[in-house]
């Protein structure tokens, strides 16, 4: 799929039908995810792959982002011992490689029929206990995906006019 | 209480705590989105245990249909929520 497009038509999905998504397609959102830019290559992220469904009923719970069953989670997680050698800013930066990781998982996963929807409403310390991780891997966002079950509607956007400024800001 | 009954209600329990604290860092919109969205999840429950009440259904269907707007329309999701609580009066009115 042309990447324009990809971009283009992503939405979030928030229902999935049961079908199981394969390993070798989790492993290549993951590559994915492992490409995108990273503050000074610090590459400070885990991703931890979640499809077993006990599991997933369980993060569920302590997820109130999560509307449905989906076939799979991607936990993307900080890693406290690399994000504190990037300084004061090492927190924020950490934060924005994995906002960059998840954008990329997102269209990978669009480009393959997979249909994904970006959740932070979780609680960041019980989906740690539940995903066994050990100190300074901190889960910081998720991804929920599987085969769509239905096609989201198309939302409203801001119109280009009204957020983009050439050289200056200026007065609209 | 049936095992798969108490493993439903445990998730409703658990979305309900883990709301509480989320809500204390979210918008404040995501809070009656929140607990109207435990109203369609109880009543999901309701239906799935077989204890079936076509008003509530009904209600459901409501929510279901309408909730996100509370992400998107404020006056929507406000008609949305005046709608379902008049629909919960009229249906506790009359059982």
């Amino acid at each position: 799929m042309e990447l324009l497009k990809a971009i283009l038509e992503r939405r979030s999905v928030r229902s999935y039908t049961q079908e199981k998504v394969d390993h070798f397609i989790l492993d290549g959102l993951i590559e994915a995810g492992r490409w995108a830019p990273t503050a000074s290559n610090s590459q400070s992220w885990v991703f931890i792959v979640v499809d077993d469904s006990d599991l997933i009923v369980k993060l569920k719970s302590i997820s109130p982002g999560i509307f449905c069953i989906p076939a799979f989670i991607i936990m993307i997680c900080s890693n406290s011992e690399i994000t504190t050698r990037n300084g004061a800013q090492g927190e924020i930066l950490a934060l924005m490689e994995v906002s960059m990781a998840a954008q990329n998982i997102l269209l990978a996963a669009h480009a393959q029929g997979i249909g994904t929807c970006v959740v932070r409403s979780f609680h960041q310390k019980s989906a740690a206990m539940l995903l066994c991780c050990p100190k300074g891997i901190l889960p910081e966002l998720l991804i929920v995906g599987g085969y769509p079950d239905k096609k989201p509607s198309t939302p409203l956007r801001k119109k280009l006019d009204e957020i983009r400024y050439f050289n200056r800001w200026e007065i609209k | 209480m049936k095992a798969q009954t108490y493993s439903k209600l445990s998730q409703l329990l658990c979305y309900m705590g883990s709301s509480a604290r989320g809500l204390l860092d979210e918008p404040v919109s995501y809070g009656p989105f929140r607990l109207i969205d435990g109203v369609s999840r109880l009543i999901g429950i309701l239906e799935e245990e077989g204890i079936l009440d076509e008003e509530l259904s009904r209600i459901k269907g409501l929510i279901e249909q309408g909730k996100f707007l509370a992400m998107t329309d404020h006056n929507q999701f406000k008609n949305l929520l005046d709608e379902v609580v008049i629909a919960l009066a009229d249906w506790i009115n009359n059982i």
